[in-house]
């Protein structure tokens, strides 16, 4: 087969329908929060068991990317994430739908998710062997260091409350420690408490964070939500493509950052979007709008999260090391179709499945524009038309069922309603809920860099070395010095340059 | 008229809270016997701590222009009944099972969260919402994707 034969493989009646069945299910499954793209897959498996791998694996895809981009329509439209990946997206998302921008909003999320997921599909097709030694280059220190660049966006979301977005971004790492140690296995800070044994979730505490609040207001006035145009604009297509176009930097950069994010093993989507986020704050001559509803901020979470799936696709095709959650359920699918993955794989007999699965990959990204534009428009409507007699039982009860889901654990949905509650009031006296998340998200990943890497250092008789020394490492506490402090320099140089001009004028 | 200085009350009494509660951790760390299990925690206790005292100290020595607090809008009742019920929920599906527990608590909540006059015919349409809703929930998340949600205990 040549590269044409793939192309046509890829684009018959079957792989066409198998692959809009899959973005169109994972779209709605991404929508719901709790259920997140992993699960998706894992329960969808078995079907591809009787079909041939390369349909397998774009029906898997397929899924992946729908439920990927579904995340943005929760954490727009209601200010909750469906997916972790979608976290980002909730900083101007929601606040977009607020002021009655939802609509673009939701359509912007879609045309990026579409870019970003072409650019991290056309890094899996062009560059996946050699971009998959990008993940033997990363030890614990550089994952350490690049939850803290996550962590560092905290200077960016705390709303004018620095402090109190350090101190609530330290709260959520302390939630996190709750129970069993993520290095030794010591069961830790439990305090006696059987049900804290198993830890605070942390997709079910993100939750209740960003979810019970907006409940909680919603239910106590009679007005609607979100803000609502009186007149029909539908999809607002032409708006989103204009300002793409016009960021089109940002949505490169935030795709290339999705992609390389997705081939580091275990970092995923949330730290991809969080990562581009920063970057597109920091490099946006509208710094100060972040956070208030500035589109740039979903183009670049969006762009972001989608370009994973092709990123996350490398290491796992190519080393067998899956890059995110969903690429571990697809790698065991793939070993149950007698798959052995591989550089090999790129070159040997088998070479056709992953160059039709790629050319899959490509149609299914472009389907998710239809399909999400359609869905995006009914999700809008619905959310925006139905009483809120409705709407506040119907969330409430998906965020219970949802948290439930994740771990058939009812004490998750108490541990999520009162973290709701609590965020709530934190809210209300300066401390927001988004430090908090940052903080339960990349703990994880931050305690255990910092811990192996404090390991490695003592065995070798230098910590200091060990964080401060590695060029990766060096790379990436530049960028954090940068994203920190570049938006308090910029603001002291527009302070000084404004008397200036004024005086020139 | 220049706005008022005042201190944050709220915010240093949040502050202190998270002093406790990073004492308590901090506490609780010398329990553990491996290093590697409280390294972690420990070092942000310390900087927790560290910064809810910066921020106390800094509020007393300068307190800030006078922000107006968000006012609380709306029906506090209201508030709490929705996180009670939600409460509720949780404490009783395992012994009630999914569907009359979900029926129940979307029923109430609907009532909680409605703000204009009943009729007759409002009712039995929410209702049958009410009744679609938690069904529909039932069957995407036991059926399909086999979330073994709490049964009904007859």
């Amino acid at each position: 087969m040549h590269g044409i034969d793939y192309v046509l493989e890829a684009i018959s009646f079957y792989h066409i329908s198998i692959a809009l069945a899959g973005v169109a299910a994972g779209t709605v499954i991404g929508a719901l929060p709790g259920l997140t793209a992993t699960m998706a897959i894992a329960v969808l498996v078995p079907l591809t068991f009787s079909m041939k791998p390369a349909s397998a694996l774009i029906l898997m895809g397929a899924i992946y990317t729908g439920a990927i981009y579904g995340g943005a329509y929760s954490a727009i439209l209601l200010k909750t994430p469906g997916t972790p990946s979608a976290i980002a997206t909730t900083f101007d998302g929601y606040p977009m739908a607020k002021r009655g921008d939802g609509d673009l909003a939701v359509t912007l999320a879609c045309t990026s998710s579409v870019l970003g997921g072409l650019i991290g599909a056309g890094f899996l097709l062009g560059l996946a062997p050699p971009l998959a030694k990008i993940a033997l280059a990363f030890g614990p220190v550089e994952y350490f260091w690049l939850a803290i660049f996550g962590l560092s966006l905290i200077s960016a979301l705390s709303e004018g409350h620095m402090v109190k977005g350090l101190i609530g971004g330290c709260f959520g790492m302390l939630l996190t420690t709750i129970g069993v140690a993520e290095v030794s296995a010591d069961i830790r800070y439990t305090f006696g408490s059987q049900t804290l044994i198993g830890g605070i979730e942390p997709v079910s505490a993100l939750i209740g964070l960003y979810c019970i609040p907006v409940l909680i207001d919603l239910v106590a006035t009679p007005a609607r939500h979100l803000k609502v145009s009186s007149e029909s604009r539908g999809f607002r297509l032409r708006e989103a493509l204009a300002l793409s176009w016009r960021h089109k930097f940002n949505l490169i950069r935030s795709s290339v950052i999705g992609t390389i994010v997705g081939i580091l093993p275990g970092a995923g989507g949330s730290i991809a979007g969080l990562v581009a986020y920063s970057e597109a704050r920091r490099s946006s001559r509208r710094t100060d709008y972040f956070g208030t509803g500035e589109p740039e901020g979903v183009m670049a979470s969006e762009s972001a999260n989608n370009a994973t799936v092709g990123g996350g696709f490398i290491p796992t095709l190519v080393l067998g090391i899956p890059g995110t959650p969903p690429d571990a359920v697809i790698l065991g699918a793939l070993l149950v179709q007698g798959i052995r993955t591989g550089p090999n794989l790129f070159v040997g007999d088998e070479s056709s499945i992953v160059y039709v699965f790629i050319a899959g990959l490509f149609v299914a990204t472009l389907l998710m524009l239809p399909t999400g534009l359609l869905i995006g428009r009914y999700a809008y409507r619905f959310i925006i038309n139905v009483p809120k007699a409705v709407l506040v039982p119907t969330v409430a009860f998906m965020t219970i069922i949802g948290t439930y889901a994740i771990r058939n654990n009812m004490s998750d949905v108490v541990i999520m309603i009162l973290l709701g509650a609590i965020g709530w009031i934190l809210d209300r006296y300066g401390f927001k809920p988004s430090p908090i998340v940052l903080g339960l998200i990349l703990s994880r990943i931050a305690e255990q860099g910092f811990v192996q890497g404090w390991t490695i250092g003592k065995a070798r008789g230098n910590v200091v070395a060990e964080f401060f020394a590695r060029p990766i490492s060096l790379g990436i506490i530049a960028f954090i010095c940068v994203s920190m402090f570049y938006p308090i320099i910029a603001r002291r140089w527009k302070l000084k340059e404004e008397p200036q001009n004024a005086r020139e004028t | 008229m220049p706005a008022k200085r005042e201190y944050d009350a709220p915010g240093i009494i949040l502050a202190a809270i998270f002093i406790l509660i990073a004492g308590i951790f901090l506490n609780d760390s010398r329990t553990l016997v491996d290093s590697d299990s409280y390294v972690f925690p420990a070092a942000i206790c310390t900087l927790m701590i560290g910064l809810s005292i910066g921020f106390i100290v800094w509020n007393l020595l300068k307190p800030h222009p006078d922000k107006e607090a968000t006012p609380v809008m709306g029906s506090t009742p209201r508030r709490i009944g929705l996180v009670a019920l939600m409460l509720v929920s949780a404490f009783i599906m395992p012994y009630v099972g999914f569907l009359p527990a979900g029926i129940g608590v979307f029923a109430t909540l609907m009532v909680l969260a409605m703000f204009e006059p009943w009729t007759l015919k409002r009712a039995l349409t929410y209702a049958l919402v009410c009744v679609a809703i938690v069904t529909g929930f039932y069957v995407i998340f036991d059926i399909v994707f086999l979330v073994p949600l709490p049964e009904m205990p007859f």
